[in-house]
């Protein structure tokens, strides 16, 4: 683990001379402020390391609360000092998870066995407890260069093979960048990414409400070009840039399949906004649209005060409901063997109730673990890590992985600071992002093989 | 105490040096960087305008090395008048500049400066800095419910639903108001940190007398002032009254306390109330506090049961009908200054909530008198609505975001900022490193807060937190306190506050944050502090700046090369509502907006807008178009053609007629597409247009349909939705 980088890294985003900031407020590569040779460098390994390997589709749920998605997961009942809801759907449980014999709650064990097969939990710490913390996760805390967040790392490199004659090289997604319903910050090569709710996608993909403005479209096109070059003749470069830019996005826009469109008029029909958030992310992915989805993530939200849990109970009986349907969405598309879903809070939450003012009715931020759960048919089934008291006994926190079993041990070969990226590369991997190049973009870390399905 | 540094020079020490060392930093590698605009596995795509481009950013063109090979910077080329001047009357006022405009400053570019001077005392300006200012200072997002939540108000139906829009813009629109006060007066705007003077509503005035009563502890316990000292021993509430407020409070009236309620009581209903609340009875209990919550309920309009004439339903909801509120429609609109000053606790709340005709008489020479502190930004409901805290935050949230508005700082634990003798940080996790930087920051900060306020903003009470000394210690400037009021004073005068104001400004004008150590943005600031913080100076300087015009380079510009953006939703919006002349096109800030406006607004989320984070000093805005933006714009287009062509109005005629199809896109072409006559691309847009109209007739448009179509061309066309074209 490099931490003198990885300061670096960290300082150079909202620190000195506020470089990160420059790069996302400019949309230019952080590489453009502080490391030009590097970033050559970095552009030299990229362009020889693309490689379409059984890319996947990726549906991120993401989310700033620090929701306590950590705590009732396999792996958070073994040791009894750990509390959860009196609620029956957390109840210990005994489980299977691919090869491990666990317990978690009912409610993970209750998931469908096509869902569970294919579930991994990951117990490892996000290296943070601010709210705000969130894109330097999604940074793997200064450990991805070019300061570009994982879910944009991801999408950069399965994109281009993605869709229809991807795995030849001659397809892709209609554009590269993620798409966000969630309501956080999302950056792709530093720009940021405007967050879309399903109803507004569905208003706008499927067209205007006048049918003959409608049938105008291709000549107002075929004008809006003209206009477009009529600018472009006296433009500076950056306005050519600018013209260039919105000429494509016309491109993009009218290459939209238009018959799936009509599976975007389920939107709103069903009274539940989780729902809208699954068809929507279904649709962008049947439609080759972009190659990552971000979705809000809901397990209890920033749940300081939550009298007996009440509120983690209902939002995780919502959540694995929810992840039960996009499950089943995905397969009725066909779309399960190469979508992998993923959970990521900015942090987890206390686990012992010595940490919340000595009772059980909310948790509080937990720096020292958080479990990323992975849905994907490219990841073994499992536990991957643990927990144990930290050292001062006042609360939980991950252990280090020991990379042979993928089990959590304290003389784990992977160390505390290494989780983070560890899984991040795992997720690379199982994404289809090409060995060598989430080895050289990630600094630290490495890819649990064991977790990885290799059939 | 307070300490400043010795010299403030705008290198502002820390902040400087530590923007320098980035800066060294990127000037130190050697080698070609021509390459890094071009994202791995991009591709090169052929456009059907014949162009070709590269997927990703609209990156400016690739930074060339000097000879020596040790430095690159950026090839800048400049641009003119004839682009500049729309550029900025657009971003000043939403209006499309004259052939004459253009000419002068094209004749003496010196003249531009008197220009914009002219421009800034156009309405239209105080319509666009009223935007500003409502997203500078955080008081956006404003929901009822989240109101209740942070305040702890255990009432969620206070407000008649028809009032409740009207309302929640108030308490958006009333500090942007205030700050527009300082703009025209020409007052220090640096008071905006510390003014106890705001523009208010009657309605604001009795919601937040009311809440003044209920004092919230950090626990959450409600102590009801009114229920404390009996402030209404008894009253009733009749239907059939028809009594004057003034009477109503009159002691010496038959009608003291004999409150009307409009409600038509059905002739059905034989057991007429009134209802009748006595405190004295009720004294001491639950029941006297929700008596002054129905009275509450009464001035604003809420459903109030009456179970003879209309018995509760199965839920136990009241099935009476909603009536208007005894506040009138003008009480929710009726803005003026009114001043605020702090009670000591054993004090009462004056005038009372209830006291409406008090309310109204409120003004600057007759204050209003709260235990709460209000002050400043930080003391409006809408501020508090937007940042909630709990028992484990501890006004942390608040006291960055603070920081955030008033000197563009955000406290992560990474910034390099003055590190504190962490001697007042929490015990909870401060001794953890990873929290160690954080903590030592901003707990010393947050006590002011501690100090005045609750965690439900409410009048601090609590002896352990009344007693705990703040700090505060940024970029050079120590200080020590106690209530926020100190803090006020301490950010009013930081160094940071006018450079951060300049930058505010000037990423609103571009959506791209200027270089904090670029000389250009710290002459505006300088220029602004100069001016004794007249914010019209700082408007001046920032609108004819070239980090705005683009037309000279600036450090900014030769590090990061140039990034033309699309028009933010506030722009764009801005701009369609006034040159068409339809009000609120977006339906923004309409407060009943009609089925069109709707529509608009719901689309227009997908632009990108005015935005502030949690945490983050600088905003962050989408600067490309992508195919959402290019779909978004078109259907937005689309839904106004339909209110501009062939659309009569009581308020006038049609601003387009397609019985006159050719002034119509005369007009589209200067007024939509910002082409002034005397632009050279003038005649080619009009000509294309034109054919635009013919052939869509020819697909067999009517006329008013191919006028719309053509409208929706123009209002799509690159230089209506792209800046500075």
């Amino acid at each position: 683990m490099d931490h003198a980088k990885r300061k670096f890294l960290q300082a150079t985003l909202f620190g000195a001379g506020s470089v990160g900031l420059r790069a996302l407020a400019t949309g230019l590569p952080i590489g453009l402020f502080s490391k030009s040779r590097r970033a050559k460098a970095d552009v030299n390994a990229a362009d020889s390391g693309l490689v379409c390997a059984k890319p996947q589709y990726l549906i991120n749920f993401i989310s700033s609360s620090g929701d306590p998605l950590n705590a009732n997961v396999p792996g958070c009942y073994d040791d009894d000092g750990i509390y959860h809801a009196d609620d029956p759907s957390m109840a210990k449980t005994k489980m299977t998870v691919g090869s491990t014999s666990t317990y978690g709650a009912a409610l993970w064990a209750g998931l469908t066995p096509a869902v569970l097969n294919r579930t991994a939990f990951f117990h490892n710490t996000s290296e943070t407890n601010a709210h705000p913390d969130l894109p330097k996760v999604q940074r793997v805390q200064g450990d991805l260069q070019r300061s570009e967040m994982l879910c944009s790392f991801i999408a950069k490199n399965t994109g281009s093979c993605l869709g229809p004659g991807g795995d030849a090289g001659v397809g892709g997604t209609v554009q590269p960048q993620p798409i966000t319903m969630a309501n956080e910050i999302v950056t792709y090569e530093g720009a940021v990414q405007a967050p879309i709710n399903p109803q507004n996608l569905q208003a706008v993909l499927t067209g205007p409400g006048s049918p003959l403005l409608q049938n105008l479209q291709a000549l107002r096109d075929s004008d809006l070009d003209k206009l477009n070059a009529l600018f472009k003749q006296s433009g500076t470069a950056s306005q050519i840039a600018l013209l260039d830019q919105y000429a494509l996005s016309q491109s993009e826009a009218r290459s939209i399949n238009q018959q799936i469109l009509s599976d975007l008029s389920k939107i709103g029909t069903t009274g539940d906004p989780r729902n809208d958030y699954n068809i929507a992310a279904t649709v962008l992915l049947k439609m080759n649209l972009c190659p990552v989805v971000c979705l809000p993530l809901q397990w209890g939200g920033d749940n300081h005060g939550d009298p007996n849990l009440a509120g983690e109970v209902a939002q995780h009986q919502q959540s694995i409901a929810q992840l039960e349907a996009l499950y089943r969405a995905l397969t009725n598309y066909g779309l399960q063997d190469n979508t992998t879903i993923m959970y990521q809070a900015v942090f987890g939450r206390t686990l012992s109730v010595a940490s919340h003012e000595g009772d059980k009715m909310g948790r509080n931020h937990n720096g020292g673990h958080h479990c990323t759960v992975v849905v994907s048919s490219a990841l073994n089934a499992g536990v991957y890590g643990g927990v144990a008291l930290n050292s001062s006994s006042t609360d939980y926190q991950a252990l280090p992985i020991n990379s042979s079993t993928g089990q959590g041990a304290a003389d784990g070969d992977i160390s505390y600071e290494d989780l983070l990226p560890t899984v991040a590369k795992t997720i690379a991997a199982a994404c289809g992002v090409a060995e060598a190049q989430y080895d050289f973009q990630l600094t630290a870390g490495q890819a649990l093989k064991v977790a990885l399905n290799s059939a | 105490m307070m300490s400043k540094p010795n010299h403030r020079s705008w290198v502002l020490t820390s902040l400087g040096a530590a923007g320098i060392a980035g800066l060294v930093f990127a000037c130190s590698s050697s080698g070609d960087r021509s390459d890094i605009n071009v994202p791995p596995g991009g591709t090169t795509t052929t456009l059907s305008d014949g162009g070709t481009t590269t997927t990703g950013d609209n990156a400016p063109p690739a930074p060339i090395a000097n000879d020596s090979g040790t430095q690159a910077t950026y090839v800048f080329q400049p641009v003119g008048p004839a682009v500049y001047v729309p550029k900025i009357k657009n971003l000043v006022l939403g209006l499309p500049a004259t052939d004459d405009e253009i000419a002068q400053v094209t004749k003496d570019p010196t003249t531009f400066r008197a220009l914009v001077t002219g421009w800034l005392e156009q309405p239209q300006f105080e319509q666009k800095m009223l935007g500003f200012f409502r997203n500078a200072f955080q008081q956006n997002n404003v929901s009822l419910n989240q109101l209740e939540t942070n305040t702890n108000f255990q009432n969620d139906n206070w407000l008649n639903g028809g009032y409740q829009a009207v309302f929640i813009r108030s308490l958006e629109d009333h500090f942007a108001l205030t700050a527009w006060d300082a703009v025209k007066a020409g007052t220090p705007f640096n008071g905006m940190m510390t003014t106890t003077t705001y523009e208010m509503t009657t309605a604001q005035l009795a919601f937040l007398t009311y809440l003044d009563e209920l004092q919230v502890a950090d626990t959450g316990q409600t102590t009801n002032r009114l229920v404390a000292r009996h402030a209404i021993p008894k009253f009733t509430i009749n239907p059939g009254s028809s009594a004057s407020i003034t009477d109503v409070l009159n002691p010496s009236s038959s009608s003291y306390m004999q409150w009307p309620d409009p409600v038509a009581i059905p002739a059905s209903c034989t057991s007429t109330p009134p209802l009748t609340y006595d405190s004295t009875s009720d004294a001491g209990s639950n029941n006297e506090g929700q008596n002054y919550n129905t009275l509450l309920m009464l001035i604003f309009g809420a459903t109030i049961n009456y179970p003879p004439c209309w018995p509760l339903d199965m839920n136990g909801n009241s099935q009476t009908p909603a009536t208007p509120p005894l506040l009138q429609a003008n009480d929710f609109t009726d803005y003026r200054p009114v001043a605020f000053t702090h009670i000591a606790k054993t004090d009462t709340t004056s005038p009372a909530f209830y006291e409406l005709p008090s309310l109204r008489a409120a003004s600057v020479t007759n204050p209003v008198g709260l235990h709460v502190t209000r002050e400043g930004f930080t003391g409006t409901l809408a501020f508090e609505t937007n940042w909630g805290t709990n028992i484990t935050n501890e006004s942390r949230v608040t006291t960055n975001q603070s920081l955030i508005v008033s000197i563009a700082q955000s406290i992560d634990g990474e910034n390099t900022v003055s590190i504190f003798p962490p001697n007042t940080t929490d015990l909870d996790h401060a001794s953890n490193p990873a929290c160690t930087g954080c903590h030592s920051q901003l707990d010393p900060i947050k006590e002011f807060y501690n100090h005045s306020l609750t965690l439900f903003y409410s009048d601090q009470l609590d002896q352990t937190s009344l007693a705990t000394q703040a700090a505060f210690g940024i970029d050079g400037v120590s200080a020590q306190g106690t209530f926020t009021p100190d803090l006020f004073n301490i950010l009013a005068t930081h160094p940071r506050f006018p450079l951060a104001w300049a930058g505010k400004l000037e990423f609103w004008s571009t959506s791209v944050a200027a270089e904090e150590t670029d000389p250009e943005l710290i002459r505006i600031a300088q220029a602004f502090q100069s001016s004794n913080y007249n914010f019209k100076t700082l408007a001046l300087e920032t609108f004819t700046s070239p980090l705005v015009t683009f037309a000279a380079a600036t450090q900014t510009t030769t590090d990061n090369g140039v990034l033309n953006t699309v028009a933010r939703a506030d722009h764009w919006c801005a701009a369609l509502t006034n040159r068409l002349g339809v009000p609120d096109v977006c339906g923004q800030i309409t407060t009943h907006p009609t089925n069109t406006q709707q529509t608009i607004a719901s689309r227009a989320t997908l632009l990108p807008t005015d935005a502030y984070f949690r945490g983050y000093a600088y905003a962050t805005l989408a600067t490309n178009p992508d195919l959402i933006f290019r779909d978004t714009v078109e259907i937005i287009c689309q839904a106004v053609a339909g209110e501009v062509i062939d659309q009569s109005t009581d308020a006038g005629a049609s601003r387009y007629s397609s019985t006159n199809p050719t002034a119509a896109i005369t007009d589209m072409v200067n007024n939509v597409m910002d082409l002034a006559p005397s632009d050279p691309r003038t005649a080619a847009a009009t000509s294309t247009l034109t054919n635009h109209l013919a052939a869509a007739e020819a697909l067999g448009a009517t006329k008013p349909q191919a006028l719309m179509s053509v409208f929706t061309l123009a209002c799509t066309s690159p230089s209506s939705v792209l800046m500075g074209l």
